[in-house]
């Protein structure tokens, strides 16, 4: 193994979590585009605007429902991946105890 | 002049779409890039929320400066950069509250990989403790096989200072994974 290698794979790209292109898109949309439209426009596409900012919030609530719910599902899958690190871990160890303790009694056997 | 790097070869044709005003095609460059800029993101700030919002960040600042973008293979170089620095006035703002997850470390939402997860769990905690400019070097090298020319100007660093920084972080890597006794270099 070389450590170059595995840093590759430790530091791979990840991808973010569902829905995120939507999130970037639902952000550009509030993020102040008014300020480069003429006055005399304003008002005429105010109502636009009202339409798009409530389709904003609708899609940031929804997301944000979601987002949670993804929250709770990598949660689950990391205190998973946890437990069965850990039980890794700990049938090492055992397998490390019995071994040491099977040659010790092979020890004692020939020392009789 | 920025790095030469590797352009991918619908992304031109996604650019020039955007900069005229298509959103649909703003849209299948997010997609493009997402998985590198949030990566990037997460493998420097180790905190899921805080990694998507710094990249939502970055992509609204690459909508509002489409029109400097040259080309696909810019639009790379730019996302790292931008996302870089913005990585780095993160973690100052936020150092006091990333501190608590360079400790445990990350809910990756990722499926279980078939590597060993030990190793890769412990070299991402380690990756994690680096100071934040060799943490980039480190994380640019690795996660982008980037050439360290090219960090060096996405880092607008010195050649031999990311040379330096790369040699130091493996160093400290390869120590403390020996301290540890769970990585034998072949």
């Amino acid at each position: 193994m070389r450590l170059e290698e595995e840093l590759r794979r430790a530091l791979s790209r990840e991808r973010p979590p569902d829905g995120f292109a939507g999130r970037v898109a639902a952000r550009i949309a509030s993020a102040g585009q008014s300020a480069a439209m003429p006055a005399s426009r304003r008002r005429t596409a105010s109502v636009g605007w009202g339409m798009a900012m409530a389709a904003t919030i609708a899609i940031g609530t929804v997301s944000s429902v979601y987002y949670n719910h993804r929250r709770h599902v990598a949660d689950a899958e990391r205190v998973r991946n946890d437990a069965v690190t850990g039980l890794r871990i700990a049938s090492a160890k055992l397998n490390d105890v019995h071994e040491r303790l099977l040659r010790l009694s092979t020890q004692n056997e020939r020392m009789r | 002049m920025h790095a030469p790097l590797a352009a991918v070869p619908d992304s031109e044709d996604a650019l020039v779409r955007a900069q005229a005003g298509d959103e649909g095609a703003f849209a299948d460059l997010v997609v493009q890039h997402q998985a590198m800029v949030f990566g990037l993101a997460m493998n420097f700030l180790h905190h899921y929320a805080e990694a998507e919002d710094l990249a939502q960040d970055v992509f609204v600042a690459l909508h509002q400066n489409l029109a400097r973008v040259e080309s696909a293979a810019h639009v790379k170089y730019w996302l790292c950069r931008v996302t870089s620095r913005r990585c780095i006035d993160r973690v100052r703002r936020l150092s006091w509250r990333l501190e608590r997850f360079t400790g445990e470390l990350p809910d990756r939402a990722e499926p279980a990989r078939r590597d060993d997860p030990l190793l890769a769990s412990t070299l991402r905690q380690l990756v994690a403790q680096l100071t934040p400019p060799a943490r980039l070097v480190v994380t640019l090298r690795f996660q982008e096989d980037l050439q360290l020319s090219e960090i060096a100007e996405i880092l607008e660093m010195p050649l031999n200072t990311v040379k330096s920084h790369l040699h130091r972080s493996l160093e400290t890597l390869r120590s403390k994974l020996a301290d540890r006794g769970t990585f034998h270099e072949a």
